[in-house]
């Protein structure tokens, strides 16, 4: 139980938003900078939101405090749906 | 002797309170159980006629006993009953709920109100499906698998039928939730991860199962449900949809739910066995990490189902190998159990039956899985009664048969009382023989090209049909033959002492039937882990005190 009554400090949180904040800038600046409809721009986006949805995860949703195995589960289901999109992507761009 | 075990079903959790309302709002995990058992037998009776029906629709080409259009709802009926209602919740919420709390040691799963609601769940997506039969436009005709564009267009009762797998589902995540929570919070305290029974392991994966793939199916589902009652166009190809996406969202769920049905079924021969052979079971880790193994793997294979759909090229090559994949789990658990078995001091038991003739079962629906999985074989065989015969092995021969042989195995634990051995084995043996003599005759007249969803068929056909037909006749009886003896005994069987298979895992620690709250005092944890055998005196000891 005594690794739950470590919680973040407000600091660390004001950090972390300043981050998202940060990163949500720098996809706006990204999306004039790659043309905003090209490929490019798909990845960058999507590249940039992973991070973002990494902090939250980790910092907002305490699972950087859990158990090891948690962690586990959580890149056991995130490599799940990155394998259902893959093997759908081998259909659907081969058709 | 007799003296203590009377009591002891006087101060059993049977006893404990009276009336219906005590059961239907029960929070016992002991008695929710048997609830759904109760559900779940009258379920598979129904199915079970069902299926008798189409054998004999099947004994004769042309028209039998029915119409082209009553054995197509037949048989998705007898498919939606077999899969939502009987087998997917079978054994884990059956043996699951009965056995789990009390093999981790202790009183109950860690959400009761959330168990009883599933069984609530289950009960009104049961009653919705059966609504189906009864009003409008009649019942649905699509097979269990709503293949899109037919189920968007069929004017049978299609929606209803959706809906009731939808609420279905959510009783089976509810179930794997609970299972998941009550497994990491409430293990007695000196059992470690790895000092879990096999069969709570194998609860552990199917649970990670339910909870992540069911919701898959439920908006695919809820999605056919939007482009019948709004043409919405998803999966029509007439309203601009794609119907091999459907068939991907739909699989991406029914494949990882054959684990659900299978690995419960494994974890309890995981059980049997060493108990039957009195040792501990030989590669406990390989079996318990194998069921992680399987469950993760099982999410990479769908498209196996999905060759002649008209999916690309690379796509069927890359599913067709990596579902061999999936075979190296499974096998591991084959040769340990064979293992366990070798040189083990086996005393044979209705029970210890039951579970070979599973692997016997499991290894044809095994090796012909196989088959089907290679592309270049399955472009001929699909659709066919092979595949049919195929499944019937892995779900009926492999975890219907262990759920008797569950049953075989627990009955004096829940009901205090032994059933007549005699008559099980007379059963076992009429159900073995019928079972492999219906689905024998169906595999060779599948590879010969009978197709499957066919009331009729080409005379050359009519041999192997009427085989298998006069199976099915010996099947069903040895079922009711088993049922019967089983009705009986719980009223008037032999009464059973706490431990009659010696067996050294907590249920075989606590009085039958079980109190209440389970445990009367603490019971005793082997630091060899669940299956050392080496205890066994101390139980037996410690049972006739109680
Ligand atoms: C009790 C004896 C049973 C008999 C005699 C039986 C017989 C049959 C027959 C003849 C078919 C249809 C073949 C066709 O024309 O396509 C069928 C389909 C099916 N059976 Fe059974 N079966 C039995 C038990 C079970 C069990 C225990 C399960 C699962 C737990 C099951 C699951 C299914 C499924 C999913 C289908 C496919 C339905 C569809 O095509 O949509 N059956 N069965
Ligand atoms: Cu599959």
């Amino acid at each position: 139980m005594s690794k739950h009554e470590h919680t973040p400090s407000f600091k660390s949180d004001l950090i972390t938003f300043g981050l998202l904040m940060l990163l949500t800038a720098i996809t706006i600046w990204a999306s004039y900078a790659t043309g905003g409809t090209t490929v490019l721009a798909v990845l960058v986006a999507m590249g940039i939101a992973t991070v973002k949805a990494t902090l939250v995860v980790r910092n907002f949703m305490h699972i950087k405090y859990d158990d090891i195995i948690y962690k586990l589960f959580i890149g056991a289901v995130i490599i799940i749906f990155g394998v259902f999109i893959t093997l759908l992507a081998v259909d659907y761009f081969y058709r | 002797m007799t003296d203590t075990n009377t009591t002891a079903m006087e101060q059993s959790f049977w006893n404990e309170k009276k009336g219906i309302f005590s059961w239907i709002f029960t929070l016992d995990h002991k008695r929710i159980a048997l609830l759904y058992l109760y559900a779940i037998t009258a379920f598979f009776l129904v199915g079970m006629t069902l299926g008798f029906l189409m054998r004999l629709e099947l004994i004769a080409p042309g028209q039998t006993i029915m119409e082209a259009t009553t054995y197509n709802k037949v048989f998705t009926f007898h498919g939606v009953i077999m899969i939502f209602l009987v087998i997917i919740p079978s054994i884990p919420a059956v043996f699951g709920n009965f056995m789990l709390p009390i093999m981790l040691g202790t009183d109950d799963v860690a959400l009761p109100r959330l168990n009883l609601f599933s069984w609530w769940l289950y009960i009104i997506g049961a009653s919705m499906a059966l609504l189906t039969l009864v009003y409008g436009p009649g019942s649905a005709d699509t097979g269990w698998t709503f293949y899109a564009p037919y189920s968007v267009n069929t004017d049978t009762n299609v929606t209803l039928l959706l809906f009731a797998a939808f609420v279905l589902g959510f009783s089976s995540i509810l179930t794997g939730l609970n299972f998941i929570v009550t497994i990491h919070r409430l293990r007695a305290p000196k059992m470690t991860w790895f000092k879990m029974p096999l069969f709570a392991w194998s609860l552990y994966a199917t649970a990670w199962i339910q909870l992540l793939a069911t919701p898959i199916v439920g908006i695919t589902l809820l999605m056919v449900i939007a482009e019948r009652t709004f043409g919405i166009g998803l999966f029509d190809p007439a309203l601009g949809g794609d119907p091999v996406l459907y068939q991907h969202l739909f699989w991406i769920y029914s494949h990882p739910v054959v684990y659900v049905m299978i690995l419960p079924a494994m974890g309890i021969i995981s059980e049997i066995l060493p108990t039957a052979a009195q040792r501990t079971i030989f590669g406990y880790k390989a079996i318990a990490i194998s069921s992680m193994a399987i469950a993760f793997l099982g999410y990479f294979v769908w498209g196996h189902h999905m060759f002649t759909s008209g999916m690309s090229g690379e796509a069927r090559v890359v599913f067709s190998f990596v579902t061999y994949l999936v075979a190296i789990p499974t096998a591991i658990k084959v040769f340990n159990w064979v293992a366990t078995l070798y040189k083990g001091s086996i005393h044979m038991t209705p029970n210890l039956l039951w579970s070979t003739s599973f692997i016997f079962n499991f290894m044809i629906g095994g090796l012909t899985g196989l088959i089907l999985g290679a592309l270049s074989v399955d472009v001929h065989v699909h659709d066919t009664a092979y595949v049919v015969a195929h499944f019937h092995y892995t779900m009926f021969g492999g975890t219907i048969f262990v759920f008797f042989g569950a049953m075989h195995y627990w009955f004096p634990k829940i009901f205090g009382r032994m059933y007549n051995k005699r008559l099980s084995y007379i059963s076992l043996t009429l159900t073995f023989i019928g079972f492999n003599v219906t689905y024998m005759a169906m595999l060779i007249v599948g590879g010969q090209g009978m197709p499957r969803r066919y009331y009729d068929y080409l005379p050359e056909f009519t041999t192997l049909n009427q085989i298998s037909t006069v199976g099915s006749w010996v099947l069903v009886i040895g079922i009711l033959m088993m049922i019967y003896n089983l009705v009986r005994s719980a009223k008037k069987g032999e009464i059973a002492t706490a431990n009659p298979w010696n067996g050294v895992t907590l249920e075989w620690q606590i009085p039958s039937p079980p109190p209440l709250h389970n445990f009367v005092k603490a019971p005793i944890l082997s630091d060899k882990g669940p299956y050392d055998f080496s205890i066994l005196d101390q139980v037996n000891r410690e049972n006739l005190e109680n």
